[in-house]
């Protein structure tokens, strides 16, 4: 049967495997011989599967013979006492280092906190990039899941949002998502009141279009969805629940299905509760409803309201930069079909969910895991340094070793052994300082940090800290563990053994402090970015006076009103009342927080100077307010007067505002229409105020009477003559002065809503402030290693240069100069690094530009400063060599 | 005389196999032979490296023949044992044999 082919694929291995000389080929020619006479006697199958053996054992032994020419190592099969040897030495090398830990115990537990701290610090960080950007969303393919803004031309993506109309004609133009759905939700905003079964509480609730949980992929954990039906205006309520207020408010009772309860004064009857995981849009959301749930005469259904927030999912095979295509192609078409609402609202923007959820988080998180690993690097060097002065003094113990037959290679493993345990025990204690890291980073970080629901150190967290723990044991290992692999003992064991002249030795040392000050370069001026933008955020002058505020948030709602139209009675009620207390200067409400925006999406038609019909919606929006309110937050009246109790149709307006409508005129006395019979007159002109936040620059707003808007959230200031702090219980009764009844929210300074807004930023600061400070301390320790230890090792030389004449000034300039060229290289390299990684700081910065000369400048000075600080001190020491005595010692 | 090798139990195996074969000592005779004689099965790699390693230790060498038909003309190594592989198996078995001497009342078997 000459002519059957063995197996193609062990012929080929084999081929590959065997050297091509004749004694290779006879092995070929060995197997294949045997292939033919097994195929004739007992069957080709039985051949094919003994070659395909056969084959493959040949090749591992190849393969094991040739890694173990390469390795020096004996065969591992066929002499298992070598394996046996292997580990024995490993044990030996653990047991030595664990007995030189001992020894140098300063040194151990130096490394050993150093390295902590880095893999604390980065497993930390590391927990909260896994939640946030790593871990899947609480819905199945999230990634095929977008948010969809809608920009005007002017006035950009702020809010975003759309009208139902818009929606709807939205979903069905498009042609890349197969899903649309909108819904209304602002966090810290959104409440019901919830009544009945215990105390009344305010529940966060998003209101959700019919296709909103069918786009996510999530259904109810117990009970059902939305129906259609449930979505006609003037159906009955319906609610789902989250998990956690089923559990907290309901004791987890699936009885509760199918119960009515009172939310925001409407019955409504729960019908699911959805699973754990879910927390879209946020958190802190309680509950869900249809969007029917706003009424007409809440927010009318019109074109011009724009006030759902859009999601949508691709179609099969469609991607983010064609659904933005389609999407741009969709809204542009809307504004030439209804000039008179969407005129200008010709951009969208179409945004993966994950990055529309974390907006700046992102950029943040990632500037601060780019920080931390920056700071582990910066460590490791300097553990390097470190190890490497200590094997240099251990010259005659690695001598005596290398003298009893120890191999060189065999006490380089004994040093990387060394480096890698210091490098466990330090990335176990890492891990474990991460798990108080992360604790304190959520707590701090508070509202700056979304999500934080899923951030803790988990085990594959703990295994990647370990593994960058070991990674850096690598890393500071080497250098020393090189070094001990080329001892030349008779050198060694000379006397004057840490005297040594060989070149490449200090220039590895060298090498090592140029990287520590160029990452300390890196690390330091990044922080001094952040801090001089933070700072610049402190100089910002809000547009309104917070000293002496006091900020209460209530929300004038429930049984006990009649009407919607007896809200701005009840309200005035309580201005009244806090008025009267003593000390209270002025009193006014609106609808939302200062600096968080909120602004009504109103547009206004008005005559321009051309006495032609222009529309016009304020960038900010319109917001609602009492009387008092710029009297209470000091905002500066420009021209005009405030509103006061009589207005109705009377509106107050910012500053830029005026001068867009009307530019050189004065806009007092002139008119905005809301419609034809809504004829608004400017009363008032106002200076521009952040309302948006500190860092978001003012844009072009409307003030309008909250006499005309009735709402039930009150953010009511007070201004007073002494500490606000100092009013908060004559406030509280004041109010229930008026109704006992009144459940009366958060109550604080605006000084303190100031900082608030600033968290965030501040938080960042002060984090990558830290690791500055931190890079500028280890960067001096080291600097200051090397200069001593090169100074010790050169005093024969010093003592031959003060014999000859040189005076101690000389050698503190000759060592400082050679220092400090050194850190000029490293400040040089660090710099150009520094401008290309600030780059990415770029959007969290205010007022400051990434490249900042004046904040570069100052970090080149401060690291100059330091360096030459901390290789003065080694170096006048070295001035003061007695010549005689470091000569004798020759 | 000079100081023989030590052999491993495997290379002995082998070394005896080749000597016996004689001048059919090539690949799959080997591994017949000592499937046979010894009882035992060959792995094709461990047979390929100690063979290896013998002809480093010159304790055998081969000879290299053009290949035929039924080894799709693939060369064929005929091996025989070096003289400094046979003096290495007698001093394995004068080594051997001065161990078993006197041991037959304890494993009660006879030599052969």
């Amino acid at each position: 049967m000459i002519g059957m082919r063995p197996p193609r694929l062990a012929a080929w291995l084999l081929d590959r495997c065997l050297p091509g000389d004749p004694d290779g080929r006879s092995i070929a020619g060995d197997l294949y011989e045997e292939f033919l006479r097994t195929g004739t006697r007992s069957g080709w199958v039985a051949a094919r599967m003994g070659y395909r053996r056969q084959a493959l054992d040949v090749c591992l032994h190849a393969l094991g013979r040739s890694l173990s020419a390469r390795l020096r190592l004996m065969p591992l099969r066929s002499h298992p006492r070598a394996k046996g040897r292997l580990m024995e030495s490993l044990w030996q090398d653990l047991r030595y280092a664990a007995r030189g830990m001992r020894r140098r115990p300063l040194i151990a537990a130096l490394v050993i906190t150093m390295v902590a701290l880095g893999i604390g610090a980065n497993t930390a960080v590391f927990s909260v990039v896994d939640g946030l950007l790593l871990r899947p969303l609480p819905f199945p393919d999230a990634d095929r899941v977008v948010a969809v803004t809608l920009g005007h031309v002017e006035r950009g993506f702020v809010p975003g949002t759309f009208s139902p109309p818009d929606r709807i004609d939205f979903a069905t133009a498009t042609t890349t998502l197969d899903e649309v759905a909108g819904y209304y939700y602002t966090p810290g905003r959104s409440f019901m009141r919830l009544l009945g079964e215990g105390d009344p509480v305010e529940l966060a609730v998003t209101m959700v279009s019919d296709r909103f949980f069918p786009l996510l992929g999530v259904s109810p954990a117990i009970g059902r969805g939305f129906r259609p039906e449930e979505f006609v205006e003037g159906s009955d309520g319906v609610v789902l629940l989250s998990d956690a207020t089923w559990r907290s408010r309901y004791g987890a009772d699936p009885g509760v299905l199918g119960r009515t309860i009172s939310l925001g004064d409407r019955p409504a009857t729960v019908i699911g509760v959805l699973p754990r995981a879910f927390d879209f849009p946020d958190q802190h959301v309680q509950a869900w409803v249809p969007i029917s749930w706003m009424t007409e005469d809440m927010t009318p259904s019109r074109r011009g309201v724009r006030w759902q927030s859009l999601l949508g999912r691709l179609r099969p095979g469609a991607t983010v930069p064609q659904a933005q295509e389609d999407a741009d192609r969709v809204v542009r078409h809307l504004a030439e079909q209804f000039p008179g609402s969407n005129e200008g609202f010709t951009q969208a923007r179409v945004t993966p969910i994950r990055q529309a959820l974390l907006g700046d988080t992102r950029a943040a998180i990632l500037v601060l895991q780019g920080a931390t690993l920056l700071v582990l690097l910066l460590a490791s060097a300097n553990i390097a340094n470190l190890l490497l002065a200590q094997a240099t003094s251990r010259g005659h113990e690695l001598a005596v070793r290398l003298s009893l037959g120890a191999a060189g290679r065999r006490l380089g493993r004994q040093f990387m052994t060394e480096s890698l345990v210091l490098a466990s025990v330090g990335g176990i204690v890492g891990i474990g300082l991460a798990a108080v890291m992360v604790r304190g980073l959520v707590v701090l970080g508070g509202e700056a940090i979304p999500r934080s629901a899923v951030i803790a150190v988990d085990g594959r967290v703990a295994v990647l800290g370990l593994a960058l723990a070991v990674a850096a044991g690598l890393v500071f290992g080497m250098f020393p563990a090189h070094r001990a692999a080329r001892v030349h003992p008779a050198e060694m064991l000379k006397e004057g053994a840490g005297d040594e002249r060989g070149g490449r030795r200090p220039a590895l040392r060298s090498v090592l402090m140029v990287a520590e000050v160029a990452l300390a370069v890196m690390l330091v001026s990044g922080a001094a970015l952040m801090v001089k933008s933070f700072r610049s955020l402190l100089g910002v002058d809000p547009g309104f006076d917070a000293s002496g505020v006091l900020a209460v948030d209530l929300r004038v709602a429930g049984d006990e009103m009649e009407s919607l139209e007896s809200l701005p009675v009840r309200q005035r009620e309580f201005r009244r009342a806090i008025a009267a207390i003593p000390g209270v200067v002025a009193v006014g409400g609106a609808k939302t927080a200062v600096l968080s925006g909120g602004g009504e999406p109103y547009a206004f038609a008005y005559l321009d100077d051309q006495g032609e019909a222009r529309r016009i919606q304020p960038e900010s929006g319109a917001y609602i307010v009492t009387p008092g309110y710029f009297e209470a937050l000091g905002i500066p009246l420009l021209r005009g007067r405030p509103l006061n109790e009589r207005d109705s149709l009377a509106i107050v307006i910012t500053a830029s505002l005026a001068e867009r409508l009307w530019p050189g005129e004065d806009a007092v006395g002139k008119a905005l229409y809301l419609s034809r019979e809504a004829r608004f007159e400017v009363v008032g002109v106002v200076a521009n105020v952040h309302n948006e936040g500190i860092a978001t620059p003012p844009r072009t707003a409307a003030y309008v009477p909250g006499s005309l808007f009735p709402r039930t959230a009150l953010s009511l200031y007070v201004r007073t003559e002494g500490d606000p702090i100092a009013l908060t219980d004559p406030v509280r009764r004041a109010i229930w002065s008026v109704n006992p009844q009144q459940p009366i929210g958060d109550i604080h300074t605006v000084q303190d809503a100031i900082k608030a807004d600033l968290a965030g930023p501040q938080f960042l600061t002060a984090l990558l402030g830290m690791f500055g400070g931190l890079a500028i301390v280890i960067a001096a320790l080291g600097i200051y290693g090397v200069v001593s230890y090169g100074v010790a090792r050169r005093s024969t030389e010093m003592g031959i240069r003060m014999a000859l004449g040189a005076r101690g000034r000389d050698v503190v300039g000759l060592v400082v100069g050679q220092s400090m060229a050194i850190c000029l290289v490293g400040t040089i390299l660090g710099l150009a690094a520094a401008a290309g990684l600030n780059r990415f700081l770029g959007s969290l910065l205010f007022g400051v530009s990434p490249s900042d000369v004046s904040a570069y400048g100052l970090v080149v000075g401060g690291v100059v400063a330091v360096s030459m600080v901390a290789s003065l001190v080694p170096a006048l020491r070295a001035s003061r060599v007695d010549p005689v005595r470091s000569l004798r010692a020759e | 005389m000079p100081k023989h090798i030590r052999l491993g139990e495997f290379e002995q195996v082998l070394l005896l196999a080749i000597v016996r074969l004689g001048d059919d000592a090539f690949a799959s005779g080997v591994v017949q032979e000592l499937e046979r004689e010894a009882g035992r099965r060959v792995s094709r790699g461990a047979l390929y490296a100690t063979l290896d390693r013998l002809k480093e230790k010159g304790l055998v060498g081969w000879k290299l023949e053009v290949g035929v038909e039924e080894r799709a003309g693939l060369p064929r190594r005929r091996f025989r044992v070096t003289r400094e592989g046979l003096g290495a198996l007698r001093a394995s078995r004068a080594t051997l044999m001065s161990l078993w001497s006197g041991l037959e009342d304890v494993l009660g078997e006879p030599p052969r």
